[in-house]
């Protein structure tokens, strides 16, 4: 049986490469961004676990029995107890437009519009660093009002999801630096533009979590 | 046997490389995503019922899509990256609803907490002496 597949029209050279040093692929996408689209649905699948966890526990904080019936919950205090849901809307909007300004850096840099690309990108790690200080902000509230790592189930639930989603966010922030510190010294040319997007496709997918992680975990009571 | 022909179509189609697009579409999408998330807080205030989880929901995946379609642009890449994302999403999503009704989330035990543990269900009154028809029969000759 005879299948048609169909290649993307990118102009190649006589070695077959593309205008972006890259050889062309089947798919129409280069390696690289494959490569970054593969790890984000491995990434899914994590969160998608976190929040199952979550959303298992967080109504049985204190009802949680372990080995020989020993009651392992020391508190049934329920993070949704504690929430502070104007706040967190705030930090939502903070990391809502922290997305809109890294679309423009991506477009920025397809345009080979360099220095408007760094400043866009400063803006998104800014937005970022402030995303990261509101949640600091929000765990050291908890803390302060008895709800600790160890608390119980679903105290613990609720900080590894929002912690590891935290520290994505700062992971991103060091992307970010990154581009920019390598764009001032020239290691990003107008040709390797495509390095933004992959970083700006993590940056929207740390934003996409949160869209889920707000609504089903702080919204949904 | 795969027969690859050149993609003539510049619709987005299959193009790996697109021209950028004006700033006014993403401004767009954004003032769209931001009224989308005021009106989900706004939920907060409104009486806690069915209706207001679906509609959190709805907006949500509205979100999540607009999102993934615009700014990570799978809307103008290639389809295969649209289509694999999406197919995995539904059925990653369907084994963890799975998984969540085999771990009674959507069991509802009757108590003010939608989805607490079978276990807190009300416990039957112990076992206490048997009926007096029983009592007849076993009664000592």
């Amino acid at each position: 049986m005879t299948e048609t597949l169909t290649a993307p029209a990118v102009a190649h050279d006589d070695h077959g490469h593309d205008d972006h040093g890259h050889l062309p692929t089947n798919t129409g996408v280069t390696n690289e961004k494959l490569g970054m689209w593969v790890f984000l649905g491995s990434e899914c699948l994590m969160f998608g676990g976190l929040i199952s966890t979550y959303m298992l526990y967080k109504n049985r904080p204190g009802n949680v029995v372990g080995v020989r019936g020993r009651d392992l919950a020391g508190s049934s205090l329920r993070p949704s107890e504690l929430y502070d849901i104007p706040f967190t809307s705030a930090s939502s909007f903070i990391l809502l437009a922290s997305s809109l300004t890294m679309v423009f850096a991506v477009n920025a840099a397809k345009r080979n519009q360099m220095q408007r690309m760094r400043s866009y990108l400063g803006a998104t790690a800014a937005l970022g660093a402030l995303f990261i200080g509101g949640q600091v902000y929000e765990f050291t509230t908890f803390v302060r009002e008895g709800l600790g790592f160890t608390t119980n189930v679903a105290s613990s639930a609720f900080y590894v999801l929002t912690g590891f989603h935290g520290v994505h966010v700062s992971i991103g922030i060091l992307m970010l630096v990154t581009t920019i510190a390598l764009s001032l010294r020239g290691r990003i040319p107008h040709a390797r533009a495509e390095a933004v997007e992959i970083v700006g496709l993590y940056w929207h997918f740390v934003d996409v979590v949160w869209i889920v992680i707000f609504t089903i975990i702080y919204l949904i009571k | 046997m795969a027969v690859i022909t050149p993609d003539v179509h510049s619709d987005g189609s299959g193009a790996a490389e697109h021209e950028p697009h004006s700033d006014l579409v993403y401004w767009k999408v954004g003032g769209f995503l931001a009224a989308l998330t005021a009106l989900e807080v706004s939920t907060y205030w409104w009486d806690e019922n069915a209706f207001t989880s679906a509609a959190l929901i709805i907006m949500m995946l509205i979100k999540f899509v607009t999102v993934a379609l615009y700014f990570m642009h799978l809307k103008f890449d290639a389809k295969i990256l649209q289509r694999v994302f999406f197919a995995g999403l539904i059925l990653a999503g369907g084994v963890y609803l799975a998984a969540l009704g085999a771990m009674v989330f959507f069991d509802n035990s009757g108590t003010e907490v939608y989805n607490d543990p079978p276990r807190s269900k009300p416990l039957p009154p112990p076992a206490t002496d048997p009926p007096p028809i029983i009592r007849e029969i076993h009664k000592p000759h």
